[in-house]
């Protein structure tokens, strides 16, 4: 692939790369911090992607990746649901009662959610990408369906 | 209100981080070693 293709690509996957940025990190500061360093590692990293049909979930991988370095520096691995948003601009915005559900789930149940029902991925492609079992991810979605049933009763799973 | 109908519930992507995304990509293209 070369750069021109890689730049086309992250122009088209813009908004799928915030909605994974943005189920993971609350602050579109942090979200704008995560992506911007995903695209300066795509390029800069762009010899190790073998195949170009595996493309954009290479690219969604880095995203992931960004978004775990910068929970990991401010100490948000513990989940959302502790963290207490510092941007009083953030806290006043106005959510939607399934985004903030999706927000109180854990992090590894709220991105299985989000690549499976947002992205459109398969079980087989998330656990790739979130490096880990077919069988786990379906027992993130199980759960994760049912406390958002929970929440949510008018939800349709 | 169903799960796959999640994308429009979602926040969507404010003009600040597009305009980002768009000027870091043009920016990459033309500078970047990359071939």
């Amino acid at each position: 692939m070369k750069k021109e293709q890689l730049g086309q690509l992250i122009l088209a996957s813009e908004d799928t790369m915030y909605r994974v940025a943005k189920t993971l990190l609350r602050s579109d500061a942090d979200c704008a911090d995560a992506i911007q360093e995903a695209i300066v590692k795509a390029f800069s990293g762009l010899y190790t992607l073998r195949r170009d049909s595996y493309a954009k979930t290479w690219l969604v991988r880095i995203v992931i990746n960004e978004c775990y370095t910068i929970m990991r520096k401010e100490k948000r691995v513990v989940s959302i649901e502790d963290y207490v948003p510092e941007e009083e601009a953030e806290s006043a915005r106005d959510y939607s009662d399934l985004y903030e559900a999706v927000s109180r789930l854990p992090k590894e149940q709220r991105l299985s959610v989000a690549l499976y029902y947002m992205e459109g991925y398969s079980v087989k492609e998330i656990a790739e990408l979130m490096e880990t079992s077919e069988s786990a991810v379906k027992s993130r979605l199980a759960r994760a369906r049912a406390r958002l049933k929970q929440e949510l009763t008018e939800v349709t799973v | 209100m169903r799960l796959e109908d999640m994308k429009h519930e979602f926040p969507q992507m404010p003009d600040e981080i597009r305009a980002m995304v768009e000027k870091e990509v043009a920016w990459l293209c033309r500078y970047s070693s990359v071939k």
